[in-house]
């Protein structure tokens, strides 16, 4: 019987000791897309990748170009409410400052309609991607001063405007222009961001530029970004609002001002 | 008559002058604990007696004897000593093995290491503990997974995962009290003082009917209850902590106090910021009113802190992050002709909190940066009150029992902060559960009421049972849960056995945890109870054991097969980042060969094990490691020293590769793969010890060094790939190195 035993016991583990791993599976999705729809703006700027297998390198990881990875040929196509199609966008680049410079812009004119759906295609080769959207409102009331500053403080200012109906969240966004020619050999602006996540009615939102250096002008913009776009960088949401791809298909508004220093 | 009597003046010089003074100590070997009263006997001659704190000294001449130990209760042990005429003195060290004696049936207070022999349990008490190499600080559930059925994830975790099971579905208790996320230093340590355990029992499964609410096993840690003779002690210093335990009478009862700390913060704070330390501390009294009624009480305190934000602007902190355990418990005991009765009351609690805050700040550039916060209060409280009675009858051993539990879980967060993120590779809110938001509030409560009755039936002489059965009622789902238990032994002879044994278990208190990964800081780990029957977890048992005690003479054998469903348990899936409820089953085999005594003595174990669970989908639990082969190896090299090893040999665990790798506008991140579809590489270690015994004075010094990993294998612990990564198996993050341990620890 103890004999009985012991084969039964050396026979479980011999005959259980085969492993069948499953699959490990791969990347079925294809593609980063990333549509912002802006309003109040003439350029469009839109991003699509494709996506890696674990054993492709990724070049000059973690601050290379993703300019290796863009897909140049890829064809948009924005439908508004009424049935038009938008199909004329094609692949420009940023200028060289820039570590990842392409990106798809309208060739013609469009206008962004606020508060209007749009039902946008991406295709990649035979595969297609889909997502609709509803564009926010333009914001409104906005205005920005300066403060009364002595030329050796840093600028300081004051941004106001109301909120829009669908902002999940702003950036306030001031940019100080300089003369090319100044010490600091030919570079042409620095901005500082602020994100606003708090939503309420109204906004005042003081702004600074920390230096004190002879600006030419500063630019303010206030942009209000949708929920989509909220979810892709404060929720690291990866697939928002889009079929077939990471990223997202969202909505911005954009609003700004230049005040000329000197 | 001058000259006859300088004759015998030079002879008894020289008499005197040629004996060696022979010291050392009788010692239990399984509690530690020394023995008065021990004969020593030479030639079969009495030559000294062991005092009240174990101590002997005699003198003998220059020669070899055959020198034996002799104490009622305890077998007898005969050491050969050689004494020089050269020799100061010689040192010996008796440690005796307790033998059971036969006598008429007496019903005495503490017969629970009795009961656990008829269940399958792996135990280890205060020696064994002891020679087990440790991780810089000794550590009573570390020592347990040097056990059969006990899978350890990776070199600094001391969580458990028992025979196929989540590490949360072990309960783990002291003196039958539940202990909840028992951790020091995020799961390196558990709470307990080895100095103060007297055993620790592991139910691998198949556990009676007097424990509930785990769905794989228990492990019961029993403390000492002092010693009535004279007061004595120990005191422990390594590389981490100091620690000390004194035991000793008071009055008419018996006292242990034990307490421990950290002290690198001590040192290191006078140069730099070194923000954390953690203390414990316990005690416990027992006081035999008379020949028939007993009554004790303990405490035990511990507690974690680190310093939050000590490199940072604050902008309030009303606490650091801290965490720790709180347990009290009175028993009252009474002895009457059939059996007895006990009634037991206990509070546990396990908690966590931090409440601060960091200034908003701004670089040079304008770049703002938040400030950031973490206030944390998560706590689970329980509150039992148990009356067990006890019958012994001609045959027969019944045990019946009424139970009350209140549970209080609590969990509230709101995090925001980047640095200890950043340091533990993840997000600070995955300890509490996995995928768990950065705010977050639960409070939920429940009433347990159970009765169990357990009968132990001797049905032949070669055939014993024990039959037991659990009812629970949960007070917010007003519905009874049935554990029936049944455990059937057939003795072939008076060394081979054979059992057999079913359970039905369920679980109502549990973490949702299921990423190992995320379980590196286990003392976070939220607690929930059920919102519906649904959600309790159940596990059904079955095991098959064949043991055959002293197959060579000196060596036991044990083995058993197991299998266990296992129903609605937490899959969290890393590409969703969702967690769901599936079932699964846990099925394996341990084999233990054990030799207890002897220049050379310890077990060696292999173990074979598969969890498997999933809806649809099925994939190896995120614990599964299909052969595990561990030895623990003692070599009493002389009376002096002692030197232990203790190997492991281990199949990887599973792990969920990323397969792929995309662009998001904040930069690349990986597409994983299915669920746990490729495995780490083996995991293995070395870890060997010396431990000295000299006797200074009226006390022993045990100086010790350990070494763990000696041969540095990189054992993987962690999964974290990048995307520069170019191979499913790359991203196992490794540890190979050397830890070497010294200390000294003194007992009187």
């Amino acid at each position: 019987m103890a004999k009985i035993t012991l084969v039964i016991l050396f026979s479980f583990f011999v005959l259980s000791g085969c492993e069948n791993l499953n699959d490990t599976g791969e990347i079925d999705i294809h593609q980063s897309v990333f549509i912002d729809l802006s309003v109040n703006r003439k350029k469009q700027e839109f991003l699509i990748y494709e996506t890696l297998s674990i054993n492709d390198p990724v070049n000059e990881y973690p601050f290379g170009s993703r300019d290796n990875y863009f897909i140049d040929d890829a064809l948009i196509t924005l439908i508004d409410e009424s049935g038009s199609e938008f199909s004329d966008f094609i692949l420009q680049l940023k200028e060289p400052s820039y570590t990842s410079r392409k990106y798809f812009t309208n060739n013609t004119s469009i206008n962004i309609k606020p508060n209007s759906n749009y039902q946008v295609v991406v295709q990649v080769d035979d595969e297609l991607v889909t997502g609709n959207v509803k564009t926010l409102e333009r914001i409104t009331g906005f205005s920005a001063e300066l403060f009364e500053t002595s030329a050796d403080e840093p600028l300081n200012g004051i941004a106001n405007w109301n909120n829009i109906k669908g902002a999940s969240y702003y950036e306030l966004i001031t940019t100080y222009f300089f003369n090319n020619n100044d010490s600091l050999g030919g570079l042409g602006s620095v901005s500082t961001h602020k994100e606003i996540l708090t939503l309420k009615e109204n906004y005042s939102e003081e702004f600074k530029s920390y230096t004190v250096w002879d600006w030419d002008s500063l630019k303010v913009s206030v942009i209000a970004y949708d929920e989509n776009i909220y979810k892709h960088f404060f929720e690291h949401n990866h697939k928002v609002n889009i079929e077939n791809a990471f990223g997202y298909i969202g909505s911005s508004s954009a609003v700004d001002t230049t005040v000329i220093l000197k | 008559m001058l000259k006859r009597t300088f004759i015998y003046i030079l002879l008894l010089s020289k008499t005197i002058l040629s004996e060696i003074p022979v010291q050392g100590y009788v010692v239990d070997d399984q509690t530690n604990q020394k023995i008065n009263g021990t004969i020593l006997l030479s030639r079969g001659i009495g030559v000294a007696v062991s005092d009240s704190s174990g101590y002997f000294n005699f003198v003998l001449e220059p020669g070899s004897y055959k020198l034996t130990a002799q104490m009622l209760g305890y077998k007898p042990e005969t050491k050969t000593v050689i004494v020089e005429e050269d020799d100061d003195k010689v040192t010996l060290f008796f440690y005796l093995t307790p033998q059971p004696i036969q006598t008429e049936k007496v019903t005495v207070f503490g017969k629970r290491f009795v009961e656990t022999e008829k269940y399958k349990t792996y135990q280890l008490n205060t020696g064994e503990l002891k020679n087990i190499p440790v991780f810089i600080e000794s550590d009573p559930i570390r020592a347990v997974q040097a056990l059969p059925g006990v899978i350890q994830s990776h070199d600094l975790s001391d969580l458990i995962f028992l025979r196929g099971g989540n590490f949360d579905e072990t309960l783990i208790t002291l003196d039958e009290v539940p202990v909840y996320n028992p951790h020091h230093a995020g799961g390196v340590y558990s709470i307990f003082n080895t100095d103060l355990v007297e055993r620790e029992i592991l139910y691998p499964s198949n556990y009676p009917v007097n424990f509930s609410n785990a769905l794989s096993g228990v492990l019961s840690i029993h403390t000492k209850n002092g010693s009535r003779e004279k007061l004595s002690g120990i005191g422990s210093v390594g590389l981490l902590s100091g620690r000390g335990f004194l035991e000793g009478s008071l009055g008419k009862g018996t006292f242990v106090l034990s307490a421990r700390r950290t002290y690198p913060d001590l040192i290191f704070n006078i140069f730099t910021d070194f923000p954390y330390y953690f203390y414990d501390f316990n005690g416990k009294y027992t006081l035999p009113i008379d020949d028939k009624n007993l009554i004790s009480t303990g405490f035990f305190y511990s507690k974690d802190i680190y310093d939050l934000y000590y490199d940072k602007e604050i902008k309030y902190k009303n606490e650091d992050i801290n965490w720790g355990n709180k347990i009290a418990n009175v028993t009252y005991e009474h002895l009457f002709d059939l059996g007895s009765i006990r009634v037991t009351a206990y509070y546990s609690e396990s908690d966590a909190g931090a409440d601060a805050e960091t200034k908003t700040s701004t670089d040079q550039l304008g770049n703002v940066y938040e400030s950031e916060h973490i206030i944390i209060n998560n706590y689970v409280r329980d509150i039992g009150f148990n009356t067990l009675f006890n019958i012994d009858l001609p045959g027969q051993q019944i045990n019946f029992s009424f139970c009350y539990n209140n549970i209080v879980t609590n969990a509230f967060w709101d995090i925001y902060e980047q640095q200890i993120s950043s340091e533990i590779n993840g997000d600070i809110e995955d300890v509490f559960f996995d995928f768990a938001p950065v705010k977050y509030s639960y409070k939920n409560s429940e009433d347990v009421v159970s009765a169990y009755f357990a009968d132990e039936i001797t049905l032949t002489p070669v055939l014993s049972a024990i039959l037991g059965y659990r009812v629970t009622h949960l007070n917010s789902i007003k519905d009874f849960l049935h554990s029936p238990f049944v455990l059937t032994t057939y003795k072939f002879n008076n060394e081979i056995e054979l059992n057999l044994s079913f359970g039905r278990y369920y679980q109502y208190l549990f973490t949702k945890k299921d990423l190992i990964n995320s379980s590196t800081f286990a003392p976070f780990a939220a607690y929930f109870l059920p919102k519906s029957r649904g959600e309790i977890r159940t596990s059904n048992h079955y095991s098959l054991g064949f043991n055959w005690y002293d197959f060579i003479p000196g060596y036991n054998f044990e083995s058993e097969v197991y299998y266990k469903t296992r129903n609605n348990l937490p899959s969290s899936d890393e590409v969703t980042k969702t967690t769901e409820y599936v079932d699964g089953y846990a099925a394996g085999t341990d084999l233990l060969l054990k030799k207890s005594e002897g220049f050379i003595n310890g077990w060696l174990v292999y173990s074979f094990s598969r969890s498997v669970k999933g809806r649809g989908y099925k994939y190896y639990a995120s614990y599964d490691r299909t052969h595990t082969f561990k030895a623990l190896l003692n070599f009493n090299l002389s009376e002096t020293w002692q030197f232990n090893a203790f190997w492991i040999y281990a199949t990887g665990l599973p792990y969920t590769p990323a397969v792929g790798k995309y662009l998001t506008r904040t930069g690349w991140e990986l597409y994983y793969g299915r669920k746990n579809t490729v495995r780490y590489s083996a995991y293995t270690r070395l870890d060997i010890g010396i431990t000295g015994r000299f006797i200074w004075w009226d006390i022993i010094a045990k100086p010790y060094l350990q070494v763990l990993n000696v041969y540095r294998s990189p054992n993987a612990f962690n999964y974290d790939p990048r995307p520069d990564d170019t191979s499913i198996y790359d991203g196992a993050e490794r540890g190979s190195e050397i830890i070497p341990t010294i200390g000294i620890t003194v007992e009187f």
